[in-house]
């Protein structure tokens, strides 16, 4: 609770700190994405009660909103996620951390 | 990118700044007693990123126009006994928090507590960010001096500014090895760090604070916080929220939210 009503807060109060840039290839699996998707800027992430990480974000500088799920590129439950100004990174539980390597990349 | 940890390494909590990130790990938990489920081990504070002004606290920092990037998770060593039970990363700086170290003595039942509540900085603190008292770059981590002995049990990183919310009051057992009970609470933020749009309650030199501001209010106790660019937000046990700063709506409005 305390992770999502932070993750909340963050996203409520500034674009600027969570306009995160993030590397679909990151993702490994999230090819179909990365064809849609140039480059998604992270708006604001939640994790479900059932594990599910859920990314609301700018499709580019369209402006317009986007929405994916951690079900589109890992099975594992989501247990904790953290989003900076260049990068995202969460940690599941198969006790993996994954995260962007801080670079924009335009697919 | 995917690092994998060791079974018994229990992921605690992932933080990301601006272009690094720490990961806080600890090692199992102590089953050993009932009440004492909640008290973890802590293991070790894992960083990797962008280590331009030591923001993940390990080897020499490189210049900004090298775009190096540590990409291997690497273990943070001045901080691997300290107990580290709360990671936070800024915009380039970090920060880590100490938890209660409990020594029992099962015959006497003596408890003590040690270093409870001391609050580590590292990376850019050209704002006073750290805590340490002073506007220099941390390459490894060093003791917020400023915060030495306030009781801190919660920490957040922003951008250029930080926050920590202490719980300085009596403090009473009630019994040998249960968890700590504050009564008479007196719970206070102190803010430090830039403070361009008073996102630290106050005005400063070179919009720098350096000495942390503190920020209480009647019968109010802070539970949460937050930091963005320009803001500031203090929750409490009751649910209200208070800022200070500027929040930008966009880039073409903004409203400021001071109380």
């Amino acid at each position: 609770m305390t992770d999502l009503l932070g993750t909340l807060l963050l996203a409520g109060e500034e674009r600027q700190y969570l306009q995160v840039s993030l590397i679909p290839f990151f993702f490994q699996s999230v090819f179909v994405i990365a064809n849609l998707i140039r480059i998604l800027k992270i708006d604001l992430t939640i994790i479900a009660e059932d594990g599910e990480l859920i990314l609301f974000g700018v499709f580019g500088d369209s402006g317009v909103s986007v929405k994916t799920s951690s079900k589109t590129f890992t099975s594992a439950k989501v247990l904790g996620v953290s989003c900076g100004t260049d990068c995202v990174a969460f940690y599941t539980e198969r006790n993996e951390v994954s995260h962007s390597t801080c670079q924009q990349i335009s697919i | 990118m995917i690092h994998a940890f060791p079974k018994e390494v229990h992921i605690k909590q992932i933080a990301c700044g601006a272009t690094h990130c720490l990961v806080l790990t600890t090692q199992g938990k102590n089953d050993a007693l009932p009440a004492m489920r909640s008290l973890i081990i802590a293991l070790g504070v894992y960083s990797w990123g962008q280590n331009n002004q030591g923001q993940i606290g390990s080897p020499e920092p490189v210049p900004m126009m090298m775009r190096v990037h540590q990409k291997n998770l690497l273990l943070v060593q001045s901080l691997k006994n300290k107990n580290i039970v709360q990671i936070a990363a800024g915009g380039y700086h970090s920060l880590a928090l100490t938890g209660m170290i409990v020594l029992r003595v099962t015959v006497i039942l003596l408890t003590m507590l040690i270093d409870a509540g001391e609050v580590y900085g590292f990376g850019a603190g050209g704002y006073g960010q750290l805590g340490t008292g002073n506007k220099s770059n941390q390459k490894f981590p060093t003791l917020a001096l400023e915060l030495v002995g306030k009781q801190i049990n919660f920490i957040v990183a922003g951008p250029s500014h930080s926050i920590a919310i202490s719980t300085e009051g009596k403090v009473r057992t009630p019994d040998a090895y249960i968890y700590l009970i504050y009564i008479d609470n007196v719970i206070k933020a102190y803010l430090f760090g830039r403070t361009e749009s008073r996102q630290c309650n106050c005005v400063a030199s070179e919009n720098a604070c350096v000495q942390p501001v503190e920020v209480s209010i009647k019968n109010e106790f802070f539970v949460y916080a937050a930091a963005a660019h320009s803001c500031t937000y203090l929750v409490t046990v009751s649910g209200k929220i208070f800022s200070y700063g500027t929040l930008w709506v966009s880039s073409r409005s903004s409203f400021r939210c001071y109380i």
